[in-house]
């Protein structure tokens, strides 16, 4: 773990406001277009795991990065709701972002 | 010995015999009859994901939509595969982070992709229908596929069923106005 800490900061530091929410499909496809930065800038291609995103979010706090949340997505947690098959519960993953950034002020 | 083995081959056969006499009652035929297995839940990956939907969009292709890779994207936390018509895209997204897929419709307009955002066009497809082309019905995946098909295959499956309702007709036309269709009036 402490290895990979460091692993993508460099190009990950300077650029613009951190996007997160809920699917990222919607995440990355708003950054692109503010100039932000998301979860896989700081993971410069290595394999998402929920420790890694739990560190993401660690180390964005830990630079007192300005983060832009898009919230959640009601259209997917809506298609679940009609039918399970079909999108997705409340993600779990974005949930633990909230929570962790709770006492966040940036 | 010989007779232990005889004994469980009569047992096995006779077992046999029994649940083909359940399913028989219960009205089915013994071969299309699937073992019970739990639907399998695993995390699915992006190449898997790519080859699932080239499994599943044959009724895009049908319609002459076809898929271009290099509108295709993929991160850490996501995988895109796209088809493109004359004026519309679909596009199969995968978010790995929460195993959601999902279908997206997109203008196509002079060789690019125009979302909302672009100052196109693009929603969900569920969405879309529910929203212009007075879809109320729910998605449902093929009666075909086996009970221990995976969550993604069933998605999957739901969202090309989706595209096989009388709706979405003027989808796969893929017409310059097949996006601009108003909702039904309520009376």
């Amino acid at each position: 773990m402490g290895v990979n800490s460091d692993f993508g900061r460099s190009t990950f530091a300077a650029k613009g406001p951190v996007i997160i929410g809920e699917n990222m499909n919607r995440v990355n496809a708003y950054a692109g277009k503010v100039g932000g930065e998301t979860i896989d800038g700081w993971l410069a291609g290595r394999k998402w795991t929920q420790p890694l995103n739990d560190e993401f979010v660690a180390t964005v706090k830990a630079q007192e990065r300005q983060i832009q949340d898009i919230g959640p997505d009601f259209g997917r947690r809506l298609q679940n709701r009609i039918d399970p098959s079909l999108g997705r519960p409340p993600s779990s993953v974005y949930g633990g972002e909230r929570q962790s950034l709770l006492d966040y002020g940036n | 010995m010989e007779a232990n083995v005889n004994l469980c081959s009569i047992m096995e056969t006779s077992n046999s015999f029994t649940s083909e006499r359940a399913s028989i009652r219960a009205g089915f035929p013994v071969s299309t009859l699937e073992p019970e297995q739990p639907m399998s839940d695993e995390p699915i990956t992006s190449d898997e994901f790519r080859s699932e939907v080239e499994e599943a969009a044959s009724i895009l292709r049908q319609h002459g939509f076809q898929h271009i890779p290099q509108f295709d994207s993929e991160s850490p936390t996501t995988a895109s595969v796209v088809y493109v018509g004359r004026n519309i895209a679909f596009t199969f997204t995968l978010d790995i982070r929460d195993q959601g897929i999902d279908l997206v419709v997109t203008q196509y307009c002079d060789g690019k992709l125009m979302a909302n955002l672009d100052g196109g066009y693009s929603s969900s497809l569920f969405t879309h229908l529910l929203k212009h082309c007075g879809f109320r019905g729910r998605p449902i995946p093929s009666a075909s596929l086996p009970s221990t098909a995976s969550k993604a295959k069933r998605m999957l499956s739901a969202l090309m069923n989706l595209l096989a309702q009388p709706c979405s007709a003027s989808l796969l036309a893929d017409r310059p106005d097949s996006l601009s269709q108003k909702p039904p009036e309520i009376r």
